[in-house]
């Protein structure tokens, strides 16, 4: 969607309209339930989810001075999956869970599909992956969602990428 | 047979390697490490490796220039006499994953090059940064589109990557390395003929193992789409897979968010 149909859709948006609405679901909904699944790794929860998201944007929709309603909304879909994956294991940190990740103690064997090769990627790593490629989003914006240097954002990206590449030949890269 | 082969041959390079240690496990200079970086990757807090004396004298920026870190890498040398350090803002690693991606989504057309290194400036190169020495990711694009590609990549990367307008037909991507101009003198290692030797056993051990590479499985989405087949997957190969990897939403969603709306 261009820009100059993004504003007008928005425009519309704050006006109530549905349809303009539907447009905006239609676009971004593949975008941003990838981001949301790869989060909480279950599909009835991460359809709830969705479904916030979108609500949330209907009932207060971006301001008018956003500079990219994409990365805005995209940003709203991972804040609430982060959360949600927050109260679903109160008993355990996000630290917690990468740490056991890279440790290995999670059961990464090695099996030569993709889901499962970035589901074995460090938890931030992934959302790179995913917000980038998945969510369409620059870097920039990319490394502002998850709080990110941009360098740092490039580097894990870059190391990501040479991850999945040695799973997907079971090590041999 | 062809196992234990690969066995012995494999015990043979680690032997041959860790005689003599002293030799084979550090660098003779700063030269020789910048050329080993090059040549197998760069550790990720180095930012660049310059000559200061268009000889052998080299300064190495670090992100963190730690008293730490300097005794490190020092200690890789075996003539650390003519070193130093500073700092830098962005790593080598950085800059080569902006530099991959740039090359992978824009070149051709009005992207003639692209590497990591110095601008050009009267006829001299110029690093960048505080020091003046750092290195960017320079991008060399068409006079008529420099000032839409500046404006693009400043959005993108900030100041990591500089736009260098240029006339004529386009070039190769250019590799990394381009501050590193006039240094000649590398001290050699005087056991030369034993990574000579390890590599021959490696090679032979290598046609051994060749066959384990046409077993490996192809990589398969959860879509099905397979990433490669018997060979490994290109990194071109794996991001298109990643994007062709989104999931889309059940239809009942949207009902279910009109429903609550209602």
């Amino acid at each position: 969607m261009e820009r100059h149909d993004w504003n007008a859709r928005l425009a519309a948006l704050r006006s109530g309209d549905m349809t303009a609405f539907e447009e905006i679901y239609e676009e971004l909904k593949t975008p941003a339930y990838t981001v949301i699944l790869r989060i909480l790794h279950d599909e009835s929860l991460a359809e709830d989810v969705l479904q916030e998201v979108f609500v949330k944007l209907y009932l207060s929709p971006p301001p008018e001075n956003v500079r990219s309603p994409r990365a805005y909304l995209l940003q709203t879909a991972h804040n609430l999956a982060i959360d949600c994956a927050r109260r679903r294991k109160p008993a355990v940190s996000f630290e917690e869970v990468e740490a056991t990740a890279r440790s290995g103690e999670r059961d990464v064997e090695l099996k030569l599909d993709l889901e499962n090769a970035i589901a074995s990627l460090p938890s931030v790593d992934s959302q790179i992956v995913t917000l980038h490629l998945n969510g369409g989003l620059p870097f920039r914006e990319t490394a502002r969602i998850l709080r990110l240097p941009l360098g740092t954002a490039l580097w894990r990206y870059h190391r990501a990428i040479a991850r999945l590449r040695s799973l997907l030949t079971g090590g041999a890269v | 047979m062809k196992r234990l082969f690969s066995m012995i041959s494999l015990l043979l390079c680690a032997l041959l390697l860790a005689f003599p240690a002293s030799a084979a496990a550090q660098y003779a200079n700063a030269a020789e490490l910048y050329a080993d970086w090059e040549q197998n990757g760069y550790p990720d807090d180095v930012c660049s490796v310059y000559s200061t004396d268009g000889e052998g004298s080299m300064c190495i920026l670090l992100l963190e220039d730690t008293p730490e870190r300097e005794a490190e890498l020092l200690a890789l040398l075996e003539d650390s006499s003519r070193v130093s350090f500073g700092t830098g803002v962005y790593s080598h690693n950085e800059m080569a994953a902006a530099c991959d991606e740039i090359v992978r989504e824009y070149f051709g057309g009005a992207v003639v090059s692209c590497g990591i290194g110095w601008q050009s400036a009267g006829g001299e190169a110029k690093g960048f940064g505080e020091s003046g020495f750092e290195s960017r990711v320079m991008v060399s694009v068409t006079v008529e589109k420099a000032p839409e590609y500046e404006a693009l990549f400043a959005e993108k990367y900030g100041d990591m990557v500089v736009v260098e307008a240029v006339e004529g037909a386009p070039v190769a991507a250019a590799g990394v390395g381009e501050e590193y101009g006039s240094v000649t003198d590398r001290a050699r290692s005087s056991s030369w003929w034993i990574p000579a030797a390890a590599f021959v056993l490696f090679a032979l051990t290598g046609l051994f193992l060749a066959g384990r590479a046409k077993a490996s499985r192809a990589a398969q989405t959860t879509t099905g789409h397979i990433v490669a087949g018997r060979t490994s997957p290109s990194r071109a190969q794996v991001v298109r897979a990643i994007r062709e990897s989104s999931r889309t939403p059940d239809s009942r969603v949207l009902e279910n968010i009109k429903k609550k709306l209602r």
